[in-house]
């Protein structure tokens, strides 16, 4: 193989190992033989690349640590100034906040009235999805089924989960698996797996499942990004979830940055969206998940509800316990096509479950 | 932290510069932390998001980066002004295609020649993006091996020690079979399928 030694020649070349006769005899073969000249400069021009995308690759990462440093940093030092602030004026704000508490107190009381008058009109829905509701409806038309009395596996509701890393823990909305029994995941890539409630947050209608299963195969990677920062109005999401057997994808817009009532910890979206939709990932044009599904308004058309991600992130950096922490993704960008939607719809897919609920 | 008012290359900024160009991590978090707001000021003003504002601002600080790597290039201006310069002309050059016009306050001549600049860095980025590319479609692995060899000056005995080969001339076939894919990789873009996630 003359190549192999034409590259070994080139390899001691660039680490100063060859001796000067080398040097001379090399120099000669690139003034007779101009394909070898430039094989070598390829050589080079490849090798220089090599280096300096390393470097840049390291860059980048260090770039990445520092934001998100710089991102935690950030609310820590308002809470300093706010402290400071607080001892400053403590009797001050003592008599403003009693101040307000008598007319927020009145306020509260009238507004209890006056909506004890009125029938509440919009009424907020969870979207997970009732079997047995299904069921009954299904045995109305298949009723040649109507004896079979084997148990149903498809678990007592369904709804949607998704991994948020590579050691298994799948996050979902809480209203979901309150009831549970015992947890199915279930996906094309992964197939059916089981899983086990680690912990829940009422308030934010969070829930963390992890999967123990030996049949799980734990991806290398797992390329799902928790937006650190909000959305605004008008960015474009989609989301994916189960409210049938198979992966349903749908399209919208963040039309709000408040949720059910003024909800600040949640997003409005338009977006269509079934029982069985709970738990899926909100996801914008860039990749990054900005929210978790969790419900809708009936009496309004197209008006869903996400929690927002920065919720999503303090949910999962609390510790499970004092020895288990979770590792969250950070990466600059998504590692998949972001320009090619049902490509990028594919990659996702693979870590988007149904989660199977018995009760 | 304090900045001179005068944009000129002040004691401290001189200091930071010799730091960024040896990737000091305390002089990168200096500059990240005081040029990184006005950046996103910019971009947010002229209707960026925030994550806009941290991917032009990340650019122009690894344009700046690699431009101090280079050894005839000279910076004549304070490292605010510069990157301030070429963000804007990153963003610039985001909403062209719709000829906005871009709302500034600060800054209203550019300190050095950044139309050349950004032209020549291109080339560089766009060979660079390119062997990032290569780099992934390569896989394991040959990547770690190249790496090893090339970047970390490891012998061929001890990669092969390293990744199992019997000897360090089985070693180095494989060294050449992956530089020789690399190679086809980087300069003729050798599609392969779609890389597993």
């Amino acid at each position: 193989m003359k190549m192999i030694s034409d590259f070994d020649l080139f390899d001691r070349f660039i680490k100063n190992q060859l001796s000067p006769e080398e040097m001379t005899g090399l120099n000669r073969r690139f003034a007779s033989d101009p394909e070898f000249k430039k094989s070598f400069d390829e050589y080079l021009d490849l090798i220089d690349n090599l280096k300096k995308s390393d470097i840049r690759a390291n860059l980048s990462l260090q770039l990445e640590t520092i934001h998100a440093e710089m991102m935690r940093e950030k609310p820590a030092h308002k809470n300093r100034s706010f402290t400071r602030a607080l001892k400053l004026h403590s009797s001050t704000m003592a008599v403003a906040a009693s101040v307000t508490i008598i007319v927020l107190a009145a306020f509260i009381l009238t507004l209890n009235y006056i909506n004890s008058l009125r029938t509440q009109e919009d009424e907020f829905i969870r979207l997970r999805r009732e079997m047995a509701q299904i069921r009954m409806s299904q045995r109305e038309v298949v009723a040649t089924l109507r004896d079979s009395k084997k148990e149903n596996p498809e678990g007592s509701y369904t709804g949607t989960g998704f991994l948020v890393n590579k050691d298994g823990y799948v996050l979902t909305c809480y209203h979901l698996v309150k009831n549970e029994d015992s947890l199915f995941l279930r996906n094309t890539r992964f197939g059916s797996v089981k899983a086990y409630l680690i912990k829940y947050d009422l308030a934010s209608d969070l829930a963390l499942l992890h999967i123990r299963d030996s049949a799980f195969l734990a991806p290398r990677q797992v390329p799902v990004f928790i937006n650190e920062i909000e959305s605004m109005i008008g960015e474009k999401v989609f989301t994916l979830g189960y409210p049938k057997y198979d992966v349903v994808y749908s399209e919208g817009v963040v039309s709000s940055i408040t949720g059910y009532q003024g909800d600040t910890t949640s997003y409005q979206v338009s977006l269509p969206l079934n029982p069985g939709n709970s738990g899926g990932p909100l996801i914008n044009e860039a990749g990054y998940i900005i929210g978790i599904v969790n419900g809708k308004n009936i009496t309004q058309e197209g008006s869903a509800f996400a929690l927002k991600s920065t919720y999503l992130r303090n949910f999962l950096e609390e510790p499970i316990d004092s020895l288990t922490r979770i590792n969250i993704l950070s990466v600059r960008k998504p590692a998949f096509p972001v320009q090619n939607r049902p490509l990028m719809i594919k990659s996702l897919s693979d870590y988007i479950f149904e989660v199977k609920v018995f009760e | 932290m304090v900045w001179n008012k005068k944009d000129s290359i002040s004691q401290v900024d001189s200091e930071l510069v010799e730091g960024l160009k040896n990737s000091q991590s305390n002089s990168i978090k200096i500059i990240y932390n005081t040029c990184y707001p006005v950046i996103k000021s910019l971009v947010l003003r002229n209707s960026g998001t925030e994550y806009e504002a941290k991917d032009i601002f990340q650019d122009s600080l690894i344009l700046l980066f690699e431009k101090l790597q280079q050894p005839e290039f000279r910076l004549r201006c304070s490292i605010k002004t510069f990157i301030y310069a070429v963000s804007k002309r990153l963003w610039l050059k985001r909403w062209n295609e719709q000829k906005v016009k871009i709302y500034d306050t600060q800054f209203e001549t550019e300190p050095q020649d950044m139309e050349n600049l950004i032209q020549s860095h291109e080339n560089h980025d766009l060979a660079l993006s390119k062997m990032m590319h290569a780099i992934g479609e390569l896989g394991e692995p040959c990547a770690t091996i190249l790496k090893d060899f090339y970047l970390r000056d490891l012998t061929m005995n001890d990669i092969a020690a390293k990744f199992g080969y019997t000897n360090s001339e089985n070693a180095k076939t494989q060294k050449y079979k992956c530089l020789q894919r690399l190679k086809k990789l980087f300069f003729y873009g050798e599609q392969e399928n779609h890389a597993e996630l």
